[in-house]
């Protein structure tokens, strides 16, 4: 007779050696073995249990609430549909928060006036660009920081990493004046150069952690099997693909997120998305429906690409702090 | 012996960097010098600048002619009294932001990290997060608005708001703004923390919980200690973006109501860009750097800390 | 294949003399088995071979040419490493033809030496799956299999079976002597563990902080080692040293300790008393299998002690005795000790040929 426990056990652990041997062409460390119930537990810990879902829950709304509330602003009609119900009137609330007729009114409105794709390009361009230079230039300087051992690499990395941390209006004040005097004010490239003040740091700072979890053996095996030194640097390339990828990805969202940079420098001409919503707002008589219709624009691209590259994201936004 | 020192000596003449070692300089020049050059060109120039910028009053014309002031516009900030308030409003705001996403995100970490369902929630905290964060001062706007702004109401109809808006008053306008960093940013701290939480030992809670621990004690005899550098890092990363980006209080309130939410950066975004004083800014945004880079020498050693596997390889690649 | 020279060859890295003056010829079609505990220059060694690593100083020289100047590509060396080094973007087929697409072989004889070596690893089944769908043993087997399909001058293994399992530790030791064999090719191969060294190897070069301290086939580094430090490196458990002194009694010689005294054979006497040891201080070594037991004291066991442990081995038991202030193995048959409990008198003997000498300042054995 066969035993059924034994066999999940078996069954159990090939499922654990599998994760195992997939890991290792994770090129970031994985998780610890998740332990989670497998403990005895004691019995207040229904009570428990049920505390840590409602807070989970209440934590769930108030996180996506104000996405709620924009999404349904940006589809309702002028006028009417912004009112409130009287203070006190929570069932009104609810029906005014569900209940409403969508109109896609916002948006054509929004394009109708024929400048906001010309943001959304602006933003693009100036986004993609900066992304391209700093992880082009990043990828070489990561891979030689990674490997290379020299004098001076302590500094020479601090001095890299504070970049990146520097405030973006102090770092703009003498942009300014510089930009001024070359000329690049209200020009897009001076945007690019910009964003790469901050995009270069991190890109090297991500990417370096990338090229440190590549066994140098790796090189050496290239090397010995008959490829010369440059070859096989390029030959790793493809082992940080996914590193490259997510950096793209977090220095557009960068770029594409800033508002300082693009308001002092861009102008009309290199105006983007974020400046070009809250410009909307010194109009006449604040249009929310607009309003929240232009965030969307702005916004729905980079939830799209946060969700696409998640696990990476979490990494980027905590400048590697976080390794999933 | 002879032969060996001989042969010694001959060594220094050999091109330390013969093509069989494995990066050698000549390998890694061209490899980190145009990075070098380029960040130097967008960092280290207009930092120069910058001093420079501070003893001048800047011609704002193209091509306009700076004059050059020496320590007036120094003397000036150190005497101005909304620079030293701009200072504490910015402490103030900090810390208080510091403590509520830091004591909520390490919760929400504890529980993430044994909630079945772990991937579905960070994906949901992550949103706030990718979004503009002008575009989310402007959401909140929207949301603390006295006329259409549901969140208003919904103090309204619980009672919490009795007069103004929430905007309006200069003793809640802070503190609003305190929320919608909280609502943005406390998942950072929570992801930073899941991190840390994820390396602590099984083997030491399971001794803990041998040793008669309940999950309480065993939280703070093995899992704080194991965590505590990776709240350091989320609280240093979190001060370090408080002053680096200022765009919830350009959306909200421009520093108002009564000057009560003009930080110490937007005080610098005013003087530079509303009033051009381009050579005042300039010393407050030195100062500003001065701070950022102090904070930046300590969580630049955090993280070196963390990072226990730098390939021990590089020993071998001089 | 092609002899392997090291001609007074140093490497140092910025502080640190890794290798100092090593001196050394690997014979053509030979299993040299580089051995030391970590740290020794052992790997260091072994990658100045393949180019990995610059030549501080001297020269290495393979089949009769200068290669220090050589790129590890143009060297014509195989090497599996440590952690495999396997390419994970690869399947294991791509893996083992890589090197040889980059000597432009046709696409047939490429197929043909990858399936053939795949056929004698017994990896054939495994050559469409990546590195990551592969259990240790298995990746072992590839890196091993990325060595032979190139049939190069030299093989160069960097502890390649470290990371297995006991069990498959001994198979692979077993199957790497008998590829060897088979193939002839010249082999170094780099390990911490004597086992693999007395195992599998033709000869033994036997490093410590950077210095060969022996080079010589197992079973004379095992007999005759050079000295203190070679004998106790050799050897599961290690050889006994006991400091002892020499003095002149009853016209021969005896090494006296204040718990024992040795009488010095007649054959090494001679060669004691010129190697004029330091304070006659000297160290005598005797392997724990070259000592018997007896819970009686009699006039063939002299040395007198006390049990401080047993530990049973099945077929062996080790006891570890107690004499003065010293430790004393001893590897002994099943069942001679009936009272195993701690603290319980026992009694050693020797056989006098079964010892060795150690000059106690210098380390080196003193041999007749």
């Amino acid at each position: 007779m066969t035993n059924p426990r034994t066999a999940t056990e078996a069954g159990s652990t090939e499922i654990q050696d599998d994760r195992a041997a997939v890991k290792d062409d994770d090129l970031v460390p994985g998780p610890a073995v998740d332990a989670r119930d497998q403990v005895v537990r004691g019995r207040g810990s229904r009570i428990v249990g049920i505390a840590i879902s409602t807070f989970l829950t209440l934590y769930v709304i108030w996180t996506l609430a104000p996405f709620y509330i924009m999404i349904t602003s940006s589809f309702k009609a002028k006028g009417d549909a912004f009112s409130l119900p009287a203070e006190g009137d929570w069932g009104g609330a609810a029906e005014k928060l569900i209940a409403f007729t969508p109109t896609t009114q916002h948006y054509t409105d929004l394009f109708a006036q024929g400048e906001f794709e010309r943001y959304f390009m602006n933003s693009l361009i100036a986004a993609l660009s900066s992304a391209i230079i700093s992880v082009v230039f990043g990828t070489t300087a990561a891979y030689a920081i990674s490997r290379g051992r020299f004098r001076g690499k302590k500094d020479l990395y601090f001095w890299i990493i504070s970049t990146r941390m520097a405030p973006v209006v102090a770092v703009t004040v003498p942009l300014y004046a510089i930009f001024k005097n070359f000329q690049l004010l209200n020009t897009l490239p001076a945007l690019i150069l910009a964003y790469t003040v901050f995009n270069l740091p991190f890109a090297i700072w991500i990417l370096k952690g990338f090229f440190d979890a590549v066994s140098y053996e790796i090189e050496e095996a290239y090397m010995v099997d008959g490829h010369s030194r440059w070859q096989a640097l390029w030959k790793i390339i493809p082992l940080v693909a996914p590193g490259l990828a997510a950096v793209v990805v977090l220095c557009v969202l960068l770029a594409w997120n800033d508002f300082i940079f693009a308001a002092v420098m861009g102008g009309e001409a290199a105006k983007t998305l974020p400046v070009a919503t809250q410009g909307l707002k010194s109009a006449s008589g604040i249009e929310w429906g607009q309003i929240m219709a232009a965030g969307m624009v702005t916004v729905a691209p980079m939830l799209l690409l946060g969700i696409v590259i998640r696990k990476y994201m979490v990494q980027g936004l905590t400048m590697g702090a976080v390794k999933q | 012996m002879a032969v060996n020192t001989a042969a010694r000596g001959t060594s220094a003449g050999v091109d330390p960097s013969g093509p069989n070692k494995p990066t050698p300089r000549r390998y890694l020049a061209p490899l980190l010098l145009p990075a070098v050059i380029l960040l130097a060109l967008l960092s280290i120039y207009p930092f120069v600048w910058l001093i420079y910028m501070s003893f001048n009053a800047v011609g704002l014309a193209p091509g306009a002619p700076n004059e050059f002031v020496g320590f007036d516009n120094w003397s000036r900030m150190f005497s101005d009294s909304q620079y030293w308030e701009s200072w504490g409003i910015l402490a103030k705001y900090s810390v208080v932001s510091m403590v509520l996403e830091v004591g909520l995100g390490t919760l929400l970490a504890i529980l993430l990290n044994r909630s079945k369902h772990e991937k579905l929630l960070i994906t949901i905290l992550l949103m706030p997060m990718m979004m503009a964060p002008v575009v989310a001062g402007l959401l909140w706007q929207y949301l603390y608005n006295g006329t259409f702004g549901w969140y208003f109401w919904i103090l309204r109809s619980l009672g919490l708001l009795d007069e103004g808006t929430i905007l309006g008053s200069s003793d809640i306008a802070l503190w609003a703004i305190v929320a919608v960093d909280v609502w943005e940013w406390t998942p950072l701290v929570a992801l930073i923390v899941l991190s840390g939480l994820k390396l602590v030992p099984q083997d030491q809670m399971e001794a803990s919980w041998m040793d008669g621990a309940g999950p309480v004690r065993s939280f703070f005899q093995v899992a704080l200690p194991a965590i505590k550098g990776s709240l350091m890092i989320a609280i240093l990363l979190r001060f370090m973006d408080n002053i680096r980006i200022i765009d919830h209080f350009i959306a909200l309130t421009g520093g108002g109501p009564a000057n009560s939410t003009k930080i110490l950066p937007l005080y610098l975004y005013e003087q530079s860009f509303s009033f051009f004083e381009l050579g005042y800014g300039a010393s407050i945004a030195l100062t500003l750097l001065l701070v950022t880079i102090l904070f930046g020498k300590l969580v630049v050693n955090r993280f070196e800390e963390r990072e226990e596997n730098p390939a021990k390889k590089d020993e071998e690649l001089v | 294949m092609a002899a392997l020279t090291f001609n007074n060859v140093w490497k140092r890295y910025d502080q640190v003399e890794a290798v100092k003056n090593l001196n050394l010829d690997i014979r053509d079609g030979e299993f040299l088995c580089l051995l030391g505990p970590s740290g020794c220059g052992k790997s260091s060694s072994l990658r100045m071979i393949a180019g990995l690593e610059f030549i501080s100083e001297g020269e290495i020289s393979l089949g009769g040419q200068r290669i220090n100047e050589l790129e590890p590509r143009h060297r014509d060396i195989a090497m599996v490493f440590e952690s495999y080094a396997l390419y994970p973007q690869k399947t294991v087929y791509d893996n083992m033809a890589n090197p040889l697409r980059l000597r432009k072989m046709s696409k047939d004889e490429i197929d043909r030496r990858v399936k053939e070596t795949a056929a004698i690893l017994e990896i054939e089944r495994l050559l469409g799956r990546r590195p990551s769908q592969l259990s240790g043993g298995q990746k072992q087997r590839v890196a091993i299999g990325r060595c032979l399909v190139r049939e190069p001058k030299a093989f160069l293994f960097d502890e390649p079976i470290a990371h297995l399992d006991a069990k498959l530790r001994a198979r692979m030791r077993g199957e790497l002597k008998h590829i060897q064999k088979t193939l002839g090719t010249t082999t170094v191969y780099v390990t911490h563990d004597q086992l693999e060294g007395m195992s599998m190897a033709d000869r033994i070069a036997i490093m410590r902080d950077g210095v060969l301290q022996q080079v010589a086939t197992p079973h004379e580094i095992f007999n005759r080692p050079a000295n203190v430090w070679v004998a106790t490196f050799i050897g599961d458990p290690p050889m006994n040293v006991l400091n002892a002194e020499v003095q002149t009694a009853d016209g021969g010689l005896v090494a006296r300790a204040p718990e024992y005294t040795i009488a010095i054979p007649d054959r090494q006497a001679a060669a004691l008393s010129n190697a004029r040891l330091t304070d006659g201080k000297v160290q005598i070594g005797i392997r724990p299998e070259a000592l018997r037991l007896s819970q009686t004291p009699d006039a063939a066991h002299p040395i007198a002690g006390r049990i401080y442990a047993v530990q049973p081995l099945g077929d062996v038991e080790i006891v570890d005795v107690r004499v003065g202030d010293e430790r004393i193995l001893v590897k002994t048959e099943l069942g001679t000790i009936q009272n195993e409990d701690i603290d319980v008198p026992v009694f050693m003997g020797y056989k006098p040929e079964k010892l060795y000498f150690f000059d106690a300042v210098t380390g080196e054995a003193v041999y007749e």
